[in-house]
């Protein structure tokens, strides 16, 4: 049985004639991670900030637990935020730091010192309460700010950027810390990055945004295998981009034609297409096989080309592939063998041709 | 929450903002519109038409070309000296021409009389020249000495901001010192000379204590005012040409405000490489040094003959040592002195109070009217502290607001000429901190007023303390507000001065002087014990 927990209605706010927000409607059900993904200035910070009360929608509605909190002034809503800066207080130490929202519910002294101990075990600072948060690193002062917030226990956990600060390899690290936490406490999160792999790797449900409208909604394998439209799958990364016509539509199988080279695909499941039709197709770099020779079964989806340029990066190979007809591919050899030059043949498999949208 | 609880805690916000709305009102815009509709339009022309009115202005627009121009070379050197070379004595070189600021503006103007006037020590006594520097030379001279370290101070911090390795990659791609100078270092530091010239044509425009003291019968606007309201009882004239003074004035306010508002491009380059500067010649450097040499000497000898001739019986008749004047110092005038301690504690602690409150309230929250009110914060700097004395002295010479012959309108008066400095500094501030550490707390579950009290006072506490010592010493040193405000008993050692030099009384005037400058200083070294180098109470960044 469904138990919502956000729905958001209509949301839109303007800035100037730009559009922050447009038209956004989102339903998170309790315990649920919401990764609002896209490229800066997509508006997912904004929508985070509207919902915590630091920025006024111009029109829509926000419900948490059925309660309208649009007239709540930011301090009353109960939903904890983390900030991509932290936003510690410098001029306090740790204890003060994760104490603050306690002392503003003037709960008894013995109570808030017992739950700040609690914290800081559970966020594994034992015995740094009395540091300020300059000396602390980077990774430790992430972890007050998230610790701060939960000792509040908030309804619902706001998280902008988070990780944005922190090195490349910790960022892995406190991504797995993050995800624990949130299982753990199972509390709500919206969470806002324009980190695709964090997005995919964190999330229960992605939130694809561009130039204030939401592109897609799905479970991290929903989008990344089915994208929607061009924008999402260009943003979670695809490559290989093709333009088709529909030569002919068969009972199982779609013929298409790229400038001079045909493909077989898959029929696409909802999508009504119909032969002479114009579609973007795109096939991942890493499922195209590439054969030195002509491989002697006989295979359909197989195209010639020439290997133009290549990049070594350890484990794999990569290679930009013109074909006769002036199509140029990218290729990814996982399993290098040698190093190919000149003349190569690629075999696309049906399966892995990913419908994206008609043109 | 009910509804009730909300519109009090909306309205709390709202609340501040009035009062610091009406405070603003009241003790900037009012003064300022009084003294303009003082005179009648009939009464502009009949101001404007006589001789000596106009010489005043003309003299005022010469002067502050000329003294502009002297200050601004002499600082620009001065900083580049200091930052493109490895001359010695660095520290002595830098702390020098802070000198100026902590002392009555007329110090230099006196010691200049004591060396080169008709008794001077150096024309009299040493040539026995009947020759003095009394008149728009004297001042000229004296007015570029006392006013280069403000042009220092900022260019120095522009030259500092300059990332060296611009100048380096100049170098690599071919330029020797001078086309480095000449195409890199002096067009980046441009914008931050503009910004010092401005700053220091507004301060010659205004200065009063120096032409008062040295300019003899050569009238500028300030001095002319003085002597309208003081020997002819004249307050029509006086508001006219205090009108007249305040639009130059105004004008290159607001042309800096536009040069501060498009930017420098010294910052541009984004991360800094933390390279050295690279160092001029040997020559260049050595004429560097003996330029710098030069005005520190003279900053030197102004403070040494003052304090001899604190001691000297009777300056250029009777050389004899003596403690009379500090005798007169310590009886009669001793009350003075304490008056204006008293003043510049509660002018400095109310503008360093009303820079936070403003800095937060106005500068850090929107709402309809937030860019006016902004505004005015900011205005008393483009107004001349003779113009802000007389407008003090119209505003509120009747009820209700009846504050003339009060210590109160002093303190007002000194108050309101203090904020923009100190709001500078807290904005600068608080845009540093950002939002997210003021919206983490509201996060958190503080209201506004706790948000201030908890996280943004708290952060604050320099440039507070900071903006309430510049305050200070602003504030015990300042004559040309609070001439047009004393009222008998409640006169200010400044004051005291400017009436003992008009009874030809040198000997007392510099032992206060001297008294003056040695309670700034004692703040000075005070500050610098008990909060260290974190306050950078000469950090110069224009208005």
């Amino acid at each position: 049985m469904k138990d919502l927990h956000i729905k958001i209605r209509d949301l839109n706010k303007k800035y100037g004639d730009t559009d922050a927000v447009k038209d956004f409607n989102l339903e998170v059900e309790r315990g649920n991670f919401t990764t609002l993904l896209g490229p800066s200035g997509c508006g997912k910070t904004t929508t985070l900030r509207i919902i915590a009360g630091f920025v006024k929608e111009d029109s829509g509605e926000i419900f948490i637990n059925d309660q309208l909190i649009n007239d709540l002034p930011a301090h009353k809503r109960k939903v904890g935020m983390v900030f991509q800066s932290y936003a510690l207080f410098p001029h306090m130490n740790v204890f003060n730091n994760l104490a603050y929202g306690l002392y503003l519910k003037k709960l008894p002294r013995k109570e808030i010192e017992e739950r700040v101990k609690n914290i800081l075990r559970f966020i594994g600072l034992e015995g740094k309460e009395e540091q300020m948060i300059s000396q602390l690193s980077g990774g430790q002062q992430q972890r007050v700010a998230l610790g701060r917030t939960i000792i509040l226990e908030p309804e619902v956990l706001l998280m902008d950027e988070p990780l944005s600060n922190l090195d490349a390899k910790l960022r892995i690290s406190v991504r797995n810390e993050i995800k624990q936490i949130q299982k753990k406490l199972n509390i709500t999160t919206i969470y806002v990055t324009h980190d695709q792999e964090e997005a995919l790797s964190m999330s229960d449900t992605v939130v694809v945004m561009e130039a204030g409208r939401i592109q897609q909604i799905g479970t991290p394998r929903e989008i990344y295998n089915s994208p929607r439209n061009k924008f999402v799958a260009d943003f979670i990364g695809m490559k290989n981009f093709l333009e088709v016509f529909i030569e002919r539509m068969e009972k199982e199988k779609i013929l298409v034609k790229a400038n001079q080279n045909k493909l077989l695909m898959n029929r696409v499941e909802g999508a009504d297409l119909s032969s002479g039709e114009k579609i973007l197709i795109s096939i991942r770099p890493e499922d195209i096989k590439i054969h030195k020779n002509k491989p002697e079964k006989s295979v359909f989806n197989l195209w010639k080309g020439i290997i133009w340029q290549n990049s070594y990066l350890g484990k794999i190979i990569r290679y930009w592939i013109q074909t006769p007809d002036g199509q140029e591919i990218i290729v990814e050899d996982y399993a290098p063998k040698e190093f190919l030059e000149g003349e190569v043949y690629l075999e696309i498999d049906e399966d892995n041709i990913q419908y994206i949208q008609k043109e | 929450m009910n509804l009730k609880e909300r519109i009090f805690k909306i309205n709390s916000i709202y609340l501040i903002i009035f009062i610091l709305g009406v405070i603003l009102v009241l003790f900037v815009v009012l003064p300022v519109l009084k003294v303009f509709v003082y005179p009648s339009l009939e009464d502009y022309g009949t101001i404007l038409s006589r001789a000596r009115s106009i010489r005043a202005i003309k003299n005022s627009l010469f002067i502050t070309m000329m003294s502009t121009l002297t200050a601004t070379i002499f600082g620009f050197l001065y900083a580049y000296t200091l930052e493109y070379s490895d001359i010695p004595w660095k520290r002595t070189f830098r702390f020098v021409p802070v000198l100026p600021l902590l002392s009555p503006p007329f110090v230099v103007a006196l010691a200049w009389i004591l060396l080169f006037g008709r008794r001077g020590l150096i024309t009299y006594e040493l040539f026995k020249l009947n020759w003095s520097i009394y008149g728009w030379k004297g001042l000229w001279l004296v007015q570029s000495i006392a006013f280069f370290p403000y042009s220092y101070l900022i260019i120095d911090s522009v030259l500092k901001e300059i990332d060296p390795a611009l100048e380096f990659a100049a170098k690599n791609a071919g330029a020797d010192g001078f086309h480095v100078f000449k195409t890199i270092t002096l067009p980046l530091a441009l914008p931050g000379i503009l910004n010092s010239a401005i700053l220091v044509a507004i301060y010659v425009l205004a200065d009063f204590g120096n032409p008062i003291v040295i300019a003899g019968n050569w009238p500028v606007l300030p001095t002319e005012i003085y002597g309208r309201i003081s020997g002819h009882y004249d307050l029509t004239g006086a508001t006219g040409l205090s009108a007249v003074l305040l639009i130059p004035t105004f004008l290159l306010f607001i042309i800096n405000r536009k040069i501060l508002g498009s930017k420098s491009f010294v910052t541009v380059t984004g991360k800094g490489s933390g390279l050295e500067k690279p160092l001029v010649g040997k020559v260049t450097r050595w004429i560097l040094f003996f330029l710098c040499f030069f005005i520190v000497s003279i900053i030197i000898l102004v403070y040494g003959i003052l304090f001899i001739g604190s001691f000297t019986r009777t300056w250029g008749v009777d050389w004899t040592f003596s403690v009379q004047h500090w005798n007169i110092l310590f009886g009669t005038k001793i009350s003075s002195l304490y008056n204006s301690i008293r003043y510049g504690l509660f002018a400095g602690g109310g503008a360093a109070l009303f820079s936070v409150l403003a800095s937060y309230f106005i500068y850090g929250k929107s709402f309809l009217g937030k860019k006016i009110l902004d505004f005015l914060v900011i205005l008393p700097a483009a107004i001349p502290g003779i113009f802000l004395g007389v407008g003090f002295l119209l505003a509120f010479n009747r009820p209700p607001l009846l504050l003339t012959g009060t210590s109160f309108i002093i303190v007002l008066g000194l108050m309101v000429w203090n904020i923009p400095l100190g709001y500078q500094s807290c904005t600068a501030n608080l845009t540093q901190i950002g939002n997210e550490i003021e919206e983490g707390a509201i996060n958190l579950g503080a209201n506004p007023l706790r948000v201030f009290k908890d996280i943004i006072f708290p952060l604050l506490h320099l440039p507070f303390f900071s903006g309430f010592i510049m305050g200070f010493l602003r504030s015990i040193t300042n004559l040309s507000i609070v001439i047009f405000l004393i009222s008998p008993g409640k006169s200010t050692a400044t004051a005291e001065i400017l009436s003992l030099i008009q009874y030809a009384e040198l000997g007392p005037a510099i032992a206060i002087c001297i008294a003056l400058f040695s309670i700034a200083l004692l703040v000075i070294f005070l500050t610098q014990l008990f909060l260290g180098k974190e306050v950078n109470l000469f950090s110069q960044r224009g208005i």
